[in-house]
């Protein structure tokens, strides 16, 4: 069973599911490329875990920088918007 | 115009012998352990798998050169007399209400039916399609209980097969490194009631181990939580994609797709329904009793009221997460005139029309 909605995690838990360290989180933060949920400080959310998988698999896997990720995860996005309105 | 001429043909050939019954294997898009018949790794060129062609315009009762008005009003007087909260066989209602569902959701787009009746067009073999031309995965996945069909999924979803491609993705298998799994993104529908309330659904997964070419079921609980809107992403920790060398599994990501409502529509947490009022209601004002997803709520139609005018009814709407807020219920007036009158009424209607200063036309 999934876990409760509108799961929140803390920086240090959210770090520990996603098997990525702290300070990498806070890079892509400063970054753009992840948003902590408003209102929350530092706090993530079930989308922003989904993100964060996307940009380590693209740096990782697929060698982009972060550059490329950024354009790689805008373009999803849109891809996400147009199939949703379809 | 060849395409035209043929179509009353292929309207039938559509149809295999008693293919839409119910006990289908094939077409029991609700059931929470389907069985399908292949699963395969292209990667391993294996034969394709199959999916039954599914009749929309059988479905819905409409002709294949229905207008969209049309296909509107069939699916709303369908998904009305099907729908589970009023049928009395709730199970049978509630499958055919899916059914229903998703024959509007194709049909009553135009960008889709397009696709849909190319797809049709360029169906050949009996009951079989070749699978749509997307770049090959390291795994197939198959879901079931999520409210669509294999050939929906197949053709019209575009999300059960987008699963973002695991760590060992393109990396040698077999070493001794650790690798997470892939993430797995799917669809599911889910009734307003279902957002209204909250649910737990059963959910399938089938997927063939790329290694092994043999095909996994895991079947689990999948939380609806009261209030998730339209598009929201369900994650379910653990069940996309194996790891590899002992490494943890991906996630599922189950994208919330609101059903069609013969009433009802969203945005959002806001819940709309159209009203149809008289003409005197609409200029007089009058006291109305509307539906809304949880009761009935009185409503006061203010006196000059026009045709598209909304009135909203505070916190009537979707739950917002576990605040107690609620989002709005947003009534859209819409003025109906009669189509008949009797002497009376239209003696009536000529005495207004001597009295009357109104002009629609303001030039």
């Amino acid at each position: 069973m999934n876990p409760d909605d509108d799961a929140a995690y803390s920086l240090e838990v959210f770090a520990r599911i996603s098997g990525v360290e702290t300070e990498t989180i806070l890079h892509y933060q400063e970054l753009g490329l992840l948003r902590p949920l408003p209102d929350s400080g530092d706090h993530f959310d079930d989308e922003a875990l989904r993100t964060l998988r996307r940009i380590e698999h693209l740096r990782d896997t697929c060698g982009v920088n972060e550059t490329g990720i950024r354009l790689i995860l805008d373009l999803l996005d849109e891809l996400d918007r147009l199939r949703a309105a379809q | 115009m060849r395409q035209k001429e043929e179509q009353p043909h292929r309207g039938r050939d559509f149809r295999r012998p008693g293919g839409f019954a119910n006990g289908n294997p094939a077409l029991d898009i609700g059931a929470p352990h389907r069985q399908i018949s292949s699963v395969f790794n292209r990667e391993r060129a294996r034969p394709p798998m199959s999916v039954e062609f599914k009749d929309y315009y059988a479905i819905l009762g409409v002709p294949r050169d229905a207008s969209a008005e049309d296909i509107k009003k069939a699916f709303r007087k369908l998904a009305r007399k099907h729908h589970p909260d009023v049928a009395r066989d709730k199970k049978a209602a509630e499958e055919k209400f899916k059914e229903i569902n998703e024959a509007n959701e194709v049909l009553g787009d135009p960008v889709k039916r397009a696709k849909y009746d190319r797809l049709g067009a360029d169906w050949q073999h009996e009951g079989e399609f070749p699978p749509p031309g997307r770049g090959a995965a390291a795994h197939e996945f198959n879901f079931g209980g999520t409210g669509f069909s294999d050939f929906f999924e197949q053709y019209f979803s575009g999300a059960s097969r987008y699963g973002f491609p695991g760590e060992a993705h393109g990396r040698p298998r077999g070493g001794t490194q650790r690798f997470r799994g892939g993430d797995v993104e799917g669809d599911i529908l889910v009734t307003l009631e279902e957002a209204m309330h909250g649910s737990v659904r059963s959910i399938s997964l089938q997927m063939a181990d790329p290694q092994t070419g043999r095909a996994e079921t895991h079947t689990f609980q999948v939380r609806i939580p009261p209030g998730v809107t339209n598009g929201k992403r369900i994650r379910v920790p653990g069940q996309g994609e194996p790891g590899s060398g002992g490494g943890e599994a991906g996630d599922l990501y189950l994208r919330v797709r609101h059903a069609a409502h013969p009433d009802f529509s969203t945005q959002g947490a806001d819940v709309f329904h159209e009203l149809d009022i008289a003409p005197w209601e609409a200029v007089l004002g009058a006291d109305v009793s509307v539906p809304t997803l949880d009761g009935t709520v009185k409503l006061r139609i203010p006196p000059g009221s026009e045709n598209g005018q909304q009135l909203r009814v505070r916190g009537r709407g979707l739950p917002k997460g576990k605040s107690g807020e609620r989002g709005d219920f947003h009534v859209i007036l819409t003025v109906q005139t009669p189509a008949h009158s009797t002497d009376e009424e239209r003696t009536l209607w000529e005495k207004l029309r001597a009295v009357s200063r109104f002009t629609p036309r303001s030039a």
